[in-house]
């Protein structure tokens, strides 16, 4: 194995150089493409959380959590160490409390009093705060490119 | 002092123009020792500006609140300073009957048209985020079966 130290890079990446996928292959490709997880935190035991299962993560009182389907789990960071980790993973700010998984959201629409509020496939609604539309709607047009 | 580009150049023309305009008239006035109708209207305009500027700047003060909801308070208090001020002008020169009527008109008339603009506009976006959104899922469901 090989190693590379390389301070200009502007991310970390990996390649993978192989003569056949065998199962060992599979078993690395599974492991980048798969392992992103959050630990959360609920009645003081410490589970993984899919970020596929994350509907948005909201801090309240400076301390994040985790809204699941019907499971709600304290999560550790602040949300801005949060929001730039999970940007790449298809998770963005909507508003001061909260970042919202783009790809749980059902539908969006803009209500009478000119609110655009998110309802999400679980049904919860969630406010896209004005100030947050501008790069809200840059982050839609970058990920359906 | 920053230097004139491409940028500022015609901000900074409208700037010139709104400050040379406005003492001429003040010395003009002074000179003549009264104000013409033609001056008069062009104090009143440059006085509406300075309201619609200031209400609009107190958008970022009230974002906790909906869209709408600014705008009806912005609108309030534009009318408050609008009507507060022909008010203390009705005891210096005699105000038309009909006067606060017509500016109520001219104001609110093509405030609601704005306000109306605005609503479709943020509806046509939404449309258009729901279909970005349809096609990023499509997108990722299609990355997640290869």
């Amino acid at each position: 194995m090989n190693k590379y130290h390389l301070p200009d890079l502007k991310e970390n990446h990996v390649d993978v150089y192989y003569r056949q996928e065998d199962a060992e292959v599979t078993a690395l490709f599974e492991f980048f493409h798969h392992n992103v997880y959050l630990i959360g935190i609920k009645d003081q035991i410490r589970r993984k959380l899919d970020l596929k299962e994350i509907y948005y993560l909201e801090s309240v009182d400076k301390i994040c959590f985790a809204y699941m389907d019907k499971e709600v789990y304290q999560v550790e960071g602040n949300l801005a160490v949060l929001e730039a980790e999970l940007r790449e993973k298809g998770f963005i700010r909507v508003n001061k409390s909260t970042i919202l998984n783009i790809y749980k959201i059902d539908y969006l629409k803009a209500e009478v009093n000119m609110r655009v509020n998110a309802y999400l496939e679980n049904g919860e609604c969630i406010t896209i705060n004005r100030s947050y539309k501008k790069a809200f709607d840059k982050r839609l047009k970058e990920l359906s490119r | 002092m920053n230097p004139i580009n491409k940028k500022n150049f015609l901000t900074t023309i409208c700037v010139v123009y709104t400050i040379l305009s406005v003492v001429i008239t003040i010395v003009e006035a002074v000179e003549h020792k009264g104000i013409n109708a033609s001056q008069f209207n062009y104090m009143c305009c440059l006085y509406l500006c300075a309201v619609g500027t200031f209400v609009l700047s107190l958008t970022y003060r009230l974002e906790r609140f909906s869209m709408l909801t600014v705008m009806i308070i912005q609108y309030v208090l534009a009318l408050v300073l609008i009507f507060g001020a022909m008010w203390i002008l009705g005891h210096f020169v005699e105000v038309n009957k009909n006067g606060p009527m017509e500016m109520w008109r001219s104001f609110t008339i093509p405030y609601v048209i704005l306000a109306a603009a605005y609503y479709m506009e943020l509806r046509r976006e939404t449309k258009k985020q729901n279909e970005m959104l349809a096609q990023i899922k499509e997108k990722k469901q299609e990355e997640e079966i290869k």
